[in-house]
């Protein structure tokens, strides 16, 4: 039953890896993939054709193009968002964990304010006030978004600090740096990545929001730029379905590919790390 | 040479205070080998716990604890950093989850060895091999890339004594080494213990059998205090604490006549010997608590025990 379980396990997180695999080839030949450019005008408003296969938009440039364009930006910002995120929950986490006491009142303090500011009207708010690029975009989104990952990186690490092999560890002089480092951080490996990935998807979703409502990167066209276009130019009122649906459509095949990629349970850490057993 | 001063351990619970350890005073010469025996909860491990300065925040420890001279209690987190590393080696009980599930046996059976003394780490690894090899364990060069779920509990309990003789350090603290050996593999622990020159050796233990071929001197813990102490030899041959007696005497070879009753509690303590209410040999003098009887290097905490 066990064994069936994992096989089930696997067989999500690789077809989530397939996904991102395709995602990833398409950003990367972006150039190559997409008919035209994504910037370049024509007829507004075309149904799909054999021409332009998802239609124009209300400046005529082509939908297709600028959504194999988006992926580049959205990935971009999702994966950057997510690698910050993940290094500062990790971080923090280990820390409090580890230390107790003083350091971890003073982390865990921190982390509960950030746990209790609403995050998207904070999320939105910074980025009115920062200017609009495609870095500040992606702090703005990581101010809260660690604190979770901080938390739940925090619990394990104080049950790991009372194993016998951590103790025994620092019996043998080692200092506590080597033994986060050494010992505590490969057995929080599987909470990490699996945060990690989902934290891609709830950047892209953030990021679509923020875009939507105009609060974008300026001048990039992200998969939320493209709707925030179709609602606010006209495609939703002329009924220009090919406009707003395949954006749509990506922002959610990308999340369920990294949410199936969080689903993912190493092997390895499931026989072996004790806490699991 | 370790000495230990006048050694109180309490601990500060929300109930109460415990004390785990009353005025312990015990000297282990260079190269001498001291086997620490009680009962589960009379605090020899406590005691072992306080020597590698590792007692858990809640603890009160007052007296000293002279390492070559030096009061490990007044040493900063640094300094006591390196001296378990390079002075002070540990070998833990391998019930429980003393390796790292997720890391190579070999890798950390020298991992000391690499950390403080820049060993390269394949060297490191041949270094696994030939300290494993000492306990047969068999198939070492197979073994130091396998990870510890793999091995048996006995197996775990000597690759951790390989991995607390690897820095070759003068003193050595053990915990029950031989918990889960039978007696041929517990023959493997006193053959490595005996072959340790000039290491001086501090182990926690409940088998008489092991400590009588493995100690110099033997210091027995009764309900928090040191109750006796005393070269090997002695102890075995004329054991003076009435409760030194009963222990030897529960031991199979001679009679497994157990001692009834079980050891005071920490909140039963009362004014009288610890031992009062199980002595067979108790008189209304030991309502009152007998003081430490030193002769010379000897102690005994007992009415009887006058020189």
């Amino acid at each position: 039953m066990k064994q069936r379980n994992l096989l089930q396990g696997r067989a999500a997180a690789v077809t989530g890896m397939v996904l991102l695999l395709l995602i990833l080839l398409v950003a990367v030949f972006a150039p190559a993939l997409a008919p035209y450019d994504p910037w370049a005008m024509g007829t507004p408003y075309l149904p799909p054709s054999s021409e332009h296969l998802l239609g124009t938009n209300d400046i005529g440039q082509d939908i297709l193009s600028e959504l194999i364009y988006g992926t580049r930006v959205s990935m971009f910002i999702g994966v950057c968002a997510a690698l910050i995120t993940t290094i500062i929950g990790t971080a923090v986490g280990v820390l409090a964990g580890y230390f107790g006491g003083i350091v971890d009142h003073i982390l865990m303090a921190v982390t509960n304010v950030v746990i209790v500011v609403p995050s998207l009207p904070l999320t939105v708010v910074l980025v009115a006030y920062l200017q609009a690029g495609l870095w500040n975009i992606i702090i703005a989104l990581c101010v809260t978004a660690w604190a979770g990952t901080a938390r739940l990186i925090r619990a394990q690490v104080m049950q790991l600090r009372q194993q016998p092999f951590v103790q025994l560890e620092r019996t043998l002089g080692m200092g506590n740096g080597y033994i986060m480092l050494v010992h505590i951080l490969p057995n929080v490996s599987g909470i990490i990545l699996t945060r990690g990935a989902l934290s891609v998807a709830s950047a892209m979703l953030s990021e679509a929001s923020l875009s939507f409502l105009g609060l974008g990167a300026l001048g990039q066209k992200s998969w939320g730029a493209i709707l925030n276009n179709a609602f606010f130019r006209n495609g939703v009122v002329n009924n220009c379905w090919w406009w707003y649906y395949p954006p749509i459509l990506c922002i959610c095949v990308c999340v369920v590919a990294f949410m199936l990629i969080g689903s993912w349970d190493d092997r390895r850490s499931r026989g072996q790390n004790l806490l699991a057993m | 040479m370790l000495e230990i001063q006048n050694l109180t351990v309490r601990f500060q619970l929300p109930q109460g205070t415990i004390t785990a350890l009353e005025g312990v005073n015990l000297t282990l010469r260079d190269g001498e080998k001291l086997c620490v025996v009680g009962e589960s909860g009379s605090g020899k491990s406590v005691l072992m716990l306080a020597v590698l300065c590792l007692l858990p925040e809640n603890a009160c420890v007052s007296g000293s604890i002279l390492l070559d001279g030096e009061d490990l209690l007044q040493k900063s987190q640094k300094d006591l950093t390196e001296i378990r590393g390079m002075k002070l080696s540990y070998v833990p009980q391998g019930s429980g989850n003393s390796l790292n599930p997720l890391l190579r046996l070999g890798f950390q059976v020298s991992e000391s060895l690499v950390a403080h003394r820049r060993l390269p780490r394949r060297g490191a690894d041949q270094r696994s091999i030939q300290l494993l090899q000492q306990f047969h364990l068999g198939d070492e060069e197979q073994l130091v890339r396998s990870y510890p779920h793999t091995l048996s509990g006995g197996m775990r309990q000597r690759a951790l004594l390989a991995l607390g003789i690897a820095p070759e350090a003068p003193y050595l603290v053990a915990d029950e080494p031989t918990k889960g050996l039978d007696s041929d593999r517990v023959g493997l622990v006193v053959d490595c213990f005996n072959s340790l020159e000039g290491c001086s050796l501090l182990c926690v233990t409940h088998d008489l059998t092991f400590a009588q071929q493995v100690a110099d001197r033997v210091a027995i813990i009764y309900a928090g205090q040191m109750i006796e102490y005393e070269t090997a030899e002695q102890f075995f041959g004329s054991p003076r604490h009435p409760y030194s007696k009963a222990l030897l005497d529960a031991v199979p070879e001679r009679g497994l006549n157990a001692i009834p009753g079980f050891s005071p509690g920490h909140e039963d303590y009362t004014d009288a010997c610890r031992f009062y209410n199980r002595c067979p040999c108790r008189t209304a003098q030991c309502q009152t608590q007998p003081k430490d009887r030193w002769d010379g290097e000897r102690m005994v905490k007992c009415i009887y025990g006058a020189p």
